[in-house]
């Protein structure tokens, strides 16, 4: 059997305070909020149209931002996925190629990285050629939307890409 | 083709469609012109890779592989450089026999895609896709 210690000390400004084996209780009203975590800020479903847009963001609290590509496929061979204009995908390399990966973005500069490779069922087809990329966006806490498209003509006819905010 | 984007409101999830202007229409297409030319100027395989490429997807059969790897160009591809100017055909022959690389605006490349029917898009992702090999 354990046996707390209750005591009590003089504070500060004087005044006593309880402990409980020598620590002081804090009340959880009391703990300050952590700011730190991510954020789910939106899902694009990218089965259609040349541009995927997530629009109404307040990314003045975040510091970076983070993209899932899931399974992300456009309707022309060749092309690779853009965010703010910037390459930052492989090129798919037949209809049936489909695109998963992260992109990272500091929300300081719009700078970061991304690894976008084509990762396809079966895995024979898989390429990591061309899925690194360093990226400079417009992209920045005073940003109100993130665009994602195709570096030329085509829609997206496939996947889906995830949006956090990370503080 | 028409374009549009599909604006989701990060705040409601309500998603709306915008049509492209014809502004941006045009400088899609005007860009993707400008990338392909690009990116097809930039294409090359090697011997091997084409030589397993084309027997791989069947545009030429094994037999006729084998028969290229040891000098002897398939009857389609003898064909076509028969109806070169004759002072070109040597050249080309010896191009296409021993070639270390192939480029994919090769002369010789365009011309014989064309002949087997195979749009520049089908020979874009051929050479993606056999320069991994």
């Amino acid at each position: 059997m354990s046996i707390a210690r209750v005591n009590s000390i003089v504070d500060s400004a004087g005044g006593n305070t309880a402990t409980i084996n020598g620590k002081l209780p804090i009340a959880a009203a009391d703990v300050p909020a952590l700011s730190t975590g991510m954020t789910l800020l939106g899902t694009l479903t990218t089965t259609s149209g040349a541009a995927q847009t997530l629009s109404g963001l307040d990314l003045t609290g975040y510091k970076a931002l983070w993209a899932a590509v899931e399974g992300v496929s456009f309707d022309t061979t060749g092309r690779k996925l853009r965010i703010d204009g910037v390459a930052c995908s492989a090129a798919l390399g037949a209809a049936t190629d489909t695109l998963y990966g992260l992109i990272q973005l500091s929300l300081l500069s719009g700078t970061g990285t991304s690894y976008v490779p084509i990762i396809n069922t079966p895995s024979t087809s898989n390429s990591s050629a061309g899925a690194g990329y360093a990226l400079r966006t417009g992209i920045t806490q005073a940003s109100t939307s993130v665009a994602f498209t195709l570096d030329g003509a085509g829609n997206f006819d496939a996947g889906s890409i995830v949006v956090y905010g990370v503080k | 083709m028409a374009y549009f984007e599909v604006i989701v409101d990060a705040t409601t999830g309500e998603q709306t469609v915008r049509d492209y202007t014809q502004e941006e229409t045009d400088a899609l297409l005007a860009e993707t012109a400008a990338t392909e030319v690009a990116i097809r100027a930039g294409m090359r395989l090697t011997f091997a890779q084409l030589m397993i490429g084309l027997v791989t997807e069947g545009w030429i059969s094994q037999v006729e592989g084998e028969g290229w790897l040891v000098g002897t160009l398939p009857a389609p591809v003898s064909a076509l450089i028969g109806t070169l100017p004759a002072e070109q055909q040597f050249a080309a022959k010896a191009r296409a026999t021993r070639p270390s690389e192939v480029a994919r605006l090769d002369p010789l490349v365009v011309a014989l895609g064309a002949a087997q029917q195979k749009t520049p898009e089908e020979v874009d992702a051929f050479f993606r896709k056999y320069a991994e090999v």
